[in-house]
């Protein structure tokens, strides 16, 4: 039978027929949009795949602080993943127990805390950090409820005390707060917590097996005379790189809490030290420099120098007179002084400041520095004085600087401890002066009378010079204690690095025959370090005999024979 | 028929988005394994820094080799060393 619709019925079935027609078309559109989308998919290219995979997981190692290296990319600082434990005390059903059981897994942590943490009803207390693995499994095979582990990180030092006043240590947020790791903390910081973070690595001038020569022959002296503190400096003459850096005594930044705070003080960069004899350097630099002295002038080492109440005098001194490279290599007050007096106070002045003796370093980076002092007012006696090195005070980072300009053709180069961090250098000496210093400085060391003769390397034409300086006692020099140095340069045909070693008030022993004096307490330091790390650094030897090299140090023509 | 074609194309979105999804799950999985693999490495690469410490070696080299620190005079150039004088021979 066939249905026959008509009039409103009609209608109505067919508006029926309009709307579902309506909506199947509708949701073919969208099947029809469906398959396109699904042939599009699978014919898809590389790209629109991979910005997915971005997006669902990040393959990087995510650590709240860069890392440190050496120049040679061996790891000084990093962050290690540990697991710190804390308490929630509201779940801990008998805290007595508790801390019992947790004492006896970590007998490091005080028990009468301990228990006073567990019974203080907070539901987050930290109760050990970065916990070995060990320890981990320890407690949790207690089994204890409400003791968790939060993954936390460790600064870790694998390097020990070796770099310690370099690269500082940080607090137990992971925040730098010494040396290197304080003043980068903007650029090692990954934590976005705080204010700034690029997380960028670090990479220092510093060579480790470098300072590991210096740390260790510093350290044998240092023992030997007891002293009160030591700083050692190895520099690349021709940068102002710093390739080691050691301050005595140092500490472990592994452990920050049992760090003892005197032991972070830098007395490489720190502490302020008349200097002695080694400044008889700048003043004979200055002299030769400036024309008025030449290498063959004669000075009167033998009468002293009277100046008010003060009188100037040399202490084992020749007692006659002296041409300019025997007042250096016998290290005369007397003819120092008489020199400086033929080049006046504001040439003086304006030298030091030059060879950045009078101010702070500027391109230091840790903030553990110290400025200058120096003579005011500066009149003739502190003119004489300072010559010879004394009123005036500096820190060894700013000797080893201005040595390197006085020896590698004149040029001052701003210290430094980050890799290629150097700058252009000024003048401040002629080349022909600064080959003056370099022989002037071999004889020191070359020489069988010279001062520095034990810190002789041979093959190495060490050159440099000594100090040994009365320091200040309660209100005057009282000989009690003295400050001992060596800064110098290897090898002096072609300095390569300046290195520097300080004694800070060594005592004599048997074996030094009662003598204190740099020649006996630090010489052998420069001795032992140059011939251990010339090999690592790539230095040749050059034949002692080496005819051509000892020719141009020749100085036998200023020097007087002495009879026995 | 139109809707069976529907029907077929229906099921086969289905599919690939669990195929996708799938490849999702693999992809993190693989992602945590990298990072974590990473994390060995770094703790490796400190280790390592531990193990090459010069004091560490040092010691190591002194009680097991017999060898000490590089005198100056066994320090030459490779110039220095002579070539062996060449001497005539019946084989050839």
């Amino acid at each position: 039978m066939h249905l026959h619709v008509e009039g409103a019925v009609k209608h109505a079935v067919d508006v029926s027929r309009g709307r579902i027609i309506f909506v199947a078309l509708i949701f073919t559109l969208f099947f029809v949009l469906i398959a396109v989308r699904l042939i599009e998919l699978s014919l898809d290219s590389d790209d629109a795949g991979n910005k997915h995979i971005a997006i669902i997981g990040s393959t990087d190692l995510k650590l709240n602080r860069a890392s440190i290296l050496d120049r040679n990319g061996i790891l000084l600082a990093t962050n290690l993943k540990t697991k710190s434990l804390f308490a929630n005390t509201k779940d801990i059903p008998d805290a007595k127990i508790a801390a019992t059981k947790v004492h006896q897994v970590l007998p490091d942590l005080d028990y009468s805390k301990l228990l006073a943490k567990l019974y203080s009803g907070k539901s987050f207390i930290w109760l050990k950090r970065n916990l070995h693995p060990s320890e981990v499994r320890a407690i949790n095979d207690l089994g204890i409820p409400g003791l968790n582990f939060q993954a936390d990180e460790k600064r870790t030092y694998p390097h020990g005390s070796l770099m310690s006043h370099v690269l500082g240590f940080v607090g137990s947020e992971g925040k730098g707060l010494a040396a290197i790791e304080k003043e980068f903390e903007c650029t090692l910081n990954v934590d976005p917590r705080r204010k700034c973070g690029k997380g960028e690595q670090l990479q220092l001038s510093l060579d480790v097996r470098v300072q590991d020569v210096m740390y260790r022959e510093l350290l044998k002296q240092f023992e030997i005379h007891k002293a009160k503190a030591g700083a050692g400096i190895i520099m690349d003459a021709n940068s102002g790189e710093i390739i080691s850096l050691v301050s005595l005594p140092a500490f472990n930044g592994n452990n920050p809490a049992k760090i003892n705070i005197a032991d972070t003080f830098n007395y490489a960069t720190k502490a302020l030290y008349e200097m002695g004899s080694t400044f008889k350097s700048f003043t004979m630099a200055l002299a030769l420099d400036s024309g008025i002295v030449k290498l063959a002038d004669i000075y009167d080492a033998k009468k002293s120098i009277r100046m008010g109440r003060h009188t100037i005098r040399d202490y084992h001194g020749k007692n006659r007179e002296l041409s300019v490279p025997e007042v250096y290599m016998y290290s005369s007050n007397l003819g120092t002084a008489r020199i400086i007096d033929d080049i006046g106070i504001e040439k003086q002045q304006k030298f030091l400041a030059k060879l950045g003796l009078l101010s702070e370093l500027p391109s230091l980076e840790i903030a553990e520095t110290a400025i200058p002092q120096y003579p005011e007012p500066w009149g003739r006696l502190s003119m004489m004085t300072a010559a010879y090195g004394h009123g005036i005070s500096v820190t060894a980072m700013h000797v080893a600087p201005a040595i390197a300009a006085l020896v590698n053709g004149g040029i001052y180069f701003e210290p430094t401890l980050i890799k290629g961090a150097t700058g252009e250098g000024k003048r401040v000496i002629k080349e022909e002066t600064s080959e003056i210093m370099r022989k002037l400085m071999r004889l020191v060391v070359g020489n069988k009378k010279g001062t520095g003769k034990k810190a002789n390397a041979k093959g190495y034409f060490v050159g440099g010079k000594t100090g040994t300086a009365d320091k200040i006692g309660a209100k005057r020099y009282d000989g009690k204690a003295v400050v001992s140095s060596f800064v110098g340069a290897f090898p002096m045909n072609n300095p390569k690095y300046v290195i520097m070693a300080l004694l800070d008030e060594p005592h004599s022993t048997k074996k030094t025959h009662g003598f204190r004096s740099a020649g006996w307490t630090v010489a052998p330091v420069i001795k032992n370090v140059v011939e251990q790390i010339a090999p690592i650094l790539g230095i040749k030897p050059v034949a002692p005999d080496d005819e051509i090299i000892n020719q141009r140090f020749n100085m036998d023509k200023y020097l007087k024979i002495e009879e026995k | 028929m139109g809707s069976l074609i529907l029907i077929v194309l229906a099921f086969a979105v289905f599919q690939v988005e669990r195929h996708v999804q799938g490849l999702r799950t693999e992809l993190e999985e693989i992602s945590r394994q990298l990072v974590s693999g990473k994390e060995e490495i770094h703790v490796l690469e400190a280790e390592w820094a531990y193990l090459n410490q010069p004091t560490r070696l040092r010691e190591v080299a002194q009680a097991h080799l017999n060898l000490g620190n590089v005198e100056v005079q066994q320090i030459a150039d490779i110039e220095t060393i002579s070539y062996r004088p060449i001497t005539l021979s019946s084989n050839y």
